[in-house]
């Protein structure tokens, strides 16, 4: 293992390579959501989009190798961080039927447990707490649509 | 003799007004830690709002640019803290300098340096300009996508120590601008039922984000250290006091050699200034240690010089592309483009046709600007650094409040201001984990560009990606993107081939790692 402070500030880049996988698979999955009757033609509207976002995906991940390489690539790591990625595009996948408050709640309570607390009620309400106020905030304050999903809200 | 003509709308007495205002104001905020000519040049694009006349409004753009520069220098020399990393080569040696109490010396060789160099390559501009929007005009859709290509990849090959980080970069951005309504079908893209995001994000939104609200977060986290202190002018008489003969001698070199290499390197879409100023910066560093000097790395004048000259010079260059092909190299070009597009103009080959005497104008401002870069700011040097003696929480504090008046004046509307925040927190994190930041905007202004032209090369050849490929020139400026891509291994592999053990794995233009 490396000196703690290089790991301290390596954990950290790892996060935000897992963030930025996150954040392309999302992207990925919207590329269907372009309309047009081109559908996936070269010349149509999807097309170099999803270039963008596969080769935003696929250089994520190699990224988050290459830290994962600095850092030595202990095994309980690797498997945290595994653990966090599966979350995290799983996140991407239910958040749209799901809804955001629901889906934004679950997968804070896994991530808070993942990262090691043993906390659950603590982590519920953190969550559903959490959840509900991005939700209404965006929603009625900022008038940006979030996916409300199964959750009469 | 359209250039005769562009001096003398210049010269008028209130575009002359306005030039010296644009470097006045240019200077006061280039001044400021962490804001480079682009930031300055999009935070003040609303003043000129209520021009009537674009010519006035591009003449004091280009003092403002002139300005903006040479305060970015002023801080990158006395603070160490470059506004843009076209600056970041000049901090090296600029700050050792002023740190051994050599501030004027620096500052000096820096002002006139960028005067040398700007001269030579704004007459360079006058002659090249005309011809190349000539030929311009036979480029076609594929040949528009080809330059974008490669104008993104040489940057992002030739910065910064990791080529993942910097695809990333390059593909952040290149999704920033996919954001809104497509340019060809209308459809909107990954607007997120949000309404605000179907106009798209606009450049100034995104450089406002990644530099200004980046660059203030990323100060704020290390603020506490209170690391950089102002390193002192030392006092000087006003006449000799600057430039002692020996830097004269060991300065109009590397000016000249800056110059040669600035305006080319601009003038190719190869994404402004960062190479050449590091280029610059190597050549010299190469040369002294050549002749057994070991100066450099301790304050070498020729360190601020170089790459100074090649800086401003490079912009000149990068005027070659944006006004004969509307094509933006660089994130001040950018803005420039923008500030184009606020008047209803359109840069590119029919430009020199429809708005020939902007045109020129435009380019007798460099001049102008230039000189009054020189009469004003030389002397006037113990002023600006006043500002930088302003407390660090206040003066950031004063850069997030101009960030955000600037943002809101352009967009009047708070939702933009969000956004601006947003990628300023992505600025923030890349800024903190080594991302380099010039991809990002590369990606964000020449992404739409090269997939509009890229899908119209594509409807010509009913789908079919042979007609790229089949072009000559076309094929050759893809082939020259492939070559920046693997070049910076060359040295490497070579070594390897001769069956030598190496040092790096990957040449770099940057100070980093």
């Amino acid at each position: 293992m490396t000196a703690p402070a290089t790991t301290a500030s390596t954990r950290g880049e790892l996060a935000f390579g897992l963030v930025l996988v996150a954040l392309g698979v999302v992207a990925l999955t919207q590329v269907r959501a372009i309309a047009g009757n081109e559908g996936w033609a070269v010349s149509g509207p999807r097309f170099v989009p999803l270039l963008v976002c596969a080769a935003w995906v696929l250089l994520s991940v190699v990224y988050v190798v290459q830290v994962f390489r600095r850092l030595g690539g202990s095994g309980e790591f690797d498997r945290t961080a595994a653990l966090l990625m599966a979350t995290l595009i799983g996140y991407a996948y239910v958040v749209i039927p799901l809804g955001y408050v629901l889906s934004t709640a679950v997968s804070f309570v896994l991530t808070a447990r993942i990262l090691g607390s043993r906390k659950v009620v603590r982590d519920v309400v953190a969550g559903v707490v959490m959840a509900l106020v991005v939700y209404f905030a965006f929603t009625e304050l900022l008038s940006i649509r979030l996916p409300r999903g199964v959750l009469p809200l | 003799m359209d250039l005769i003509e562009g001096f003398a709308t210049v010269l008028q007495p209130l575009n002359l007004l306005f030039a010296a205002l644009g470097v006045t104001i240019g200077t006061l905020v280039g001044v400021l830690p962490g804001i480079g000519p682009a930031l300055t040049i999009a935070l003040l694009l609303p003043i000129t709002f209520n021009f009537d006349d674009p010519t006035g409004a591009f003449i004091m753009f280009a003092g403002i640019y002139y300005g903006a520069m040479y305060g970015g220098s002023t801080t990158s020399i006395l603070l160490n803290t470059p506004g843009e990393s076209a600056s970041v080569a000049t901090a090296i040696e600029g700050h050792q300098m002023a740190r051994n109490g050599r501030a004027r010396a620096a500052l000096a060789t820096a002002a006139i340096g960028s005067f040398v160099a700007g001269v030579i390559s704004t007459v360079l501009l006058a002659f090249v300009a005309a011809p190349i929007g000539a030929l311009a005009v036979k480029f076609q859709a594929a040949d528009y996508f080809a330059l974008a290509v490669l104008a993104m990849v040489s940057v992002t090959a030739l910065l910064g120590a990791s080529l993942v980080r910097g695809l990333i970069s390059l593909v952040l951005g290149l999704f920033l601008g996919l954001v809104g309504l497509d340019q060809v079908t209308g459809q909107v893209r990954f607007t997120f039922g949000a309404p605000v995001l179907t106009e798209g994000i606009g450049i100034t939104i995104v450089i406002v984000g990644l530099f200004a609200i980046g660059e203030v977060l990323h100060c704020a986290s290390r603020v506490r250290s209170g690391e950089d202190t102002i390193a002192p002018l030392e006092k000087a008489s006003l006449r000799t006091g600057y430039l002692s003969r020996s830097d004269w001698a060991r300065s109009w070199r590397p000016w000249l050699r800056g110059a040669a290499i600035g305006f080319p390197f601009g003038a190719l879409p190869a994404g402004g200034a960062e190479v050449p100023t590091f280029l610059s910066y190597t050549y010299e560093k190469r040369r002294a240690e050549r002749a057994g000097r070991e100066d450099f790395g301790h304050g070498a004048i020729e360190g601020v010089a170089g790459p100074e000259a090649a800086n401003n010079a490079s912009f000149s260059g990068v005027l070659v592309p944006l006004l004969t092909l509307g094509l933006p190299t660089s994130a001040t070009a950018a803005v420039m483009l923008a500030a184009f597009q606020i008047f209803n103009l359109q840069p590119g080959p029919q430009l020199f046709q429809t708005s020939s005497s902007l045109v020129w104008a435009l380019i007798a401002s460099l001049f102008v600007g230039n000189v009054l870069l020189l009469v004003l700011n030389l002397p006037l040097i113990q002023i600006w650094v006043k500002v930088l003696l302003v407390p660090r929480p206040l003066l950031y504090g004063g850069i997030l409040v101009l960030a955000t008046l600037g943002v809101y004046s352009l967009s009047g509307n708070v939702l933009q201001v969000f956004l601006a925040y947003g990628i300023g927190v992505l600025g923030y994190f890349m800024r903190r984990y080594d991302f380099p930041i010039a991809p990002v905007i590369l990606g964000v202004i020449l992404g739409p560009m090269m997939e509009t032209q890229l899908r119209r090369a594509l409807v010509v050849s009913d789908g079919s990606f042979t007609a790229i490929v089949t072009r000559p020139l076309t094929l050759a400026i893809l082939l020259l993107a492939v070559v920046a891509l693997v070049l910076p291994y060359a040295p490497g592999v070579l070594a390897r081939v001769r069956g030598r053990r190496i040092e790096t794995r990957k040449l770099v233009f940057s100070d980093e790692d």
